[in-house]
């Protein structure tokens, strides 16, 4: 028997409704969290990778929700819990790291309150174990490489980097078993992301659960990643084991996308020709085939399923479905 | 003749303070610092200025449009300084020099339809002769930007993808036929899948035109791409310049190498390997805390191999071999 996946979704659709019309962020999306491993979902913009990450945490807001699908983890369905325990499956069970952690911390509280305030919500603790707190503050700070004299400063006080890596302090005060991370270091310098990432697999080593990286960055999914998913327009077109997608992308928009990043190693790169699909209305067939370079008849008409064409490589296009 | 030998664009010892801070601490912030370079007129070529946030990039390029005032030293644009122009020749240099910047939906007003900001350009600098000649030119312009008049020259900016937006931004550059073009991290805001074919535009703005660019970016990977020399800025110094595959195949300052060692590579088979500390990883952290705490080397405080004479003089730009420049005692020592 294989191990249970950690978190496992299936049919997930997650629209936003504006002006009677919806845009169809999620769509019909399917795949798993394994244990102790780092996923990354890497998309464009517009491609629903934000909006798929707060789903997987039932964290929608109007004008977004959730159409239908199942979100499993450990044995029960995210998707019809009530707030309550939803809540307390947040942060203990899965955490979430924002991707602008200026506007996520509060400016008027020092980082350890924050902190303290965040494991005090969640977890249930009394304010007696307050002083036990304090001290997992500065454990915690160690853990993601900060000083410990940032407990007592306040997030204006800090950079990018160092208010990042806060967040991801808070992220693990509860010991979660799964992190999801939407685009941590997009507004960060090279220098300062790297120590961003590094603190985020080093806590993953240490704790061994699963990180969901949502980023648009394919370098930073290649450096970190074990596994990556692949988003377009909604979908997911491709997940595998991260050095065959990079060796081998079936998927002709996977190797568009590999082809189009420049990098300091090589030279060539080429883009994909178009744009990608409105979602208030995409087109039927494979939501690629207006842009692919080897869109046939079919692809107009059939909508390619995510199958599994070598073991653990999954991929919707109907190039590969007589395998 | 004479006019042949000057350098296209001239950068003299450019230096821009600004005034910072309020009621409580009352500072200034040199946001750059002594920067000296030049755009050879002999043949085009893309020259990048490369930095992180607050490393002075979009100021030099402000400085180099015109946009702001340098608070000492000279832009000379054809061998003439910007600020000592008569009408004429400003008029020339605010034609031949143009700009692209970071963010294609900001750069447009939104109430004016695209023919309007195309046709803006033609009237003002009489780029055409009649009626059709302004429509063929237009078609010309976003021909070579992949666009057709039909797909956009009724649009308004709200109805375009960033990408497109950027398109019509090179049409219209495109139009005044510039000699140099100034771009402020204009693929920074546009999807990996479109950049390549922005990128490549810039190219054959250089390669069919003789354009040349003075391109500004964090990503090395892009200049790597682009640019045929690079120059790396460190809290408003260049600190190390040359040919962009020698610089990146063979950094020699201590900051280049952290900079470069901390790019992320599409190749999930070369990892990093080495950690890179806190302390020097964060730039913003050294600049709110550490800034101007020495008057030698403005890198002292997170370079590996920091000495005792780096904390208290400057040190000089020191050629290691064919124009590859390096500003740092770790080779004036080898020099004696």
């Amino acid at each position: 028997m294989t191990p249970q996946p950690l978190i496992s979704i299936d049919g997930l659709r997650a629209y936003y409704r504006i002006g009677g019309v919806d845009t169809k962020a999620v769509d019909d999306v399917s795949f798993s969290v394994e244990e102790n491993e780092i996923l990354g979902i890497v998309g464009e913009s517009g491609c629903g990778k934000s909006t798929l990450a707060r789903a997987i945490l039932n964290l929608v807001e109007p004008p977004c929700y959730i159409v239908d699908g199942k979100i499993m983890y450990g044995g029960n369905d995210l998707l019809s819990l009530d707030e309550e325990r939803l809540r307390k499956i947040r942060w203990e069970h899965l955490a979430y790291i924002p991707q602008s952690s200026m506007y996520a911390l509060n400016p008027t509280m020092r980082v350890q309150d924050q902190i303290t305030d965040a494991i005090k919500a969640h977890s249930g603790k009394s304010s007696r174990e307050r002083g036990r707190n304090v001290q997992g503050v500065q454990e915690l700070l160690d853990i993601v490489g900060l000083p410990r004299r940032v407990a007592r400063m306040y997030p204006h006080e800090l950079s990018g980097g160092m208010r990042q890596r806060v967040c991801i302090a808070m992220a693990i005060a509860l010991r979660p078993r799964v992190l999801i991370a939407d685009e941590p270091t997009t507004a960060l310098d090279v220098v300062v992301q790297k120590g961003v990432l590094q603190a985020l697999t080093s806590v993953q080593k240490m704790f061994e659960n699963s990180i969901v990286l949502i980023s648009h960055n394919i370098a930073v999914q290649a450096e970190v990643t074990d596994r990556l998913a692949v988003m377009y327009a909604g979908r997911i077109v491709e997940v595998g084991d991260v050095n065959d997608l990079f060796e081998q992308p079936l998927h002709p928009y996977t190797q568009g996308l590999m082809a189009s990043v420049p990098s300091i190693e090589e030279k060539e790169i080429s883009g994909i020709a178009g744009l990608p699909p409105d979602l208030t209305n995409p087109p039927p067939g494979c939501r690629f085939h207006l842009r692919c370079p080897m869109a046939k008849k079919e692809c107009m008409v059939v909508e390619p399923e995510l199958r599994e064409i070598e073991p653990g490589h999954f991929v919707a296009c109907i190039l590969y479905s007589s395998k | 003749m004479a006019s042949s030998e000057l350098p296209l664009l001239e950068v003299a010892n450019l230096t821009k303070v600004f005034s910072t801070g309020g009621v409580f601490r009352k500072g200034v912030l040199k946001a750059v610092d002594d920067v000296n370079f030049n755009l050879s007129a002999e043949e085009p070529k893309i020259a990048c200025l490369a930095g992180e946030s607050g490393s002075g990039k979009t100021t030099i390029a402000r400085i180099v449009l015109d946009l702001i005032k340098p608070t000492f030293g000279e832009i000379k644009y054809k061998g003439k300084d910007i600020h000592k122009m008569n009408r004429g020749e400003y008029g020339t240099y605010r034609r031949e020099v143009q700009a692209v910047f970071q963010d294609p939906f900001g750069a447009y007003n939104p109430f004016y339809r695209v023919s309007h900001i195309l046709k803006v350009p033609i009237k003002k600098f009489n780029l055409a002769s009649s009626q059709g000649d302004s429509t063929k030119k237009i078609d010309e312009a976003f021909r070579m930007v992949g666009l057709t008049s039909e797909e956009v020259l009724e649009k308004y900016p709200h109805e375009l993808s960033g990408g497109q937006r950027q398109r019509v931004m090179l049409a219209r550059i495109f139009l005044m036929r510039p000699t140099i073009i100034v771009a402020d991290e204009p693929v920074s805001m546009i999807d990996t899948s479109l950049r390549a074919e922005i990128l490549n535009i810039i190219l054959d703005f250089k390669k069919r035109y003789g354009v040349s660019l003075l391109y500004i970016t964090h990503d090395l990977a892009v200049a790597n791409y682009l640019c045929e020399e690079i120059m790396i800025l460190y809290l408003g110094e260049i600190v190390e310049k040359g040919r962009t595959d020698v610089v990146i195949k063979t950094p020699r300052h201590p900051y280049t190498q952290l900079l470069i060692s901390a790019i992320p590579i599409p190749n999930p088979k070369s990892r990093w390997t080495e950690e890179t500390k806190l302390d020097a990883a964060d730039t913003e952290y050294i600049t709110s805390y550490g800034l101007a705490k020495y008057p030698g080397c403005k890198f002292y405080d997170r370079c590996p191999h920091a000495m005792d004479i780096c904390k208290g003089t400057s040190p000089q730009v020191i050629d290691v071999g064919s124009g590859h420049q390096v500003a740092c005692h770790l080779y004036s020592e080898k020099e004696k």
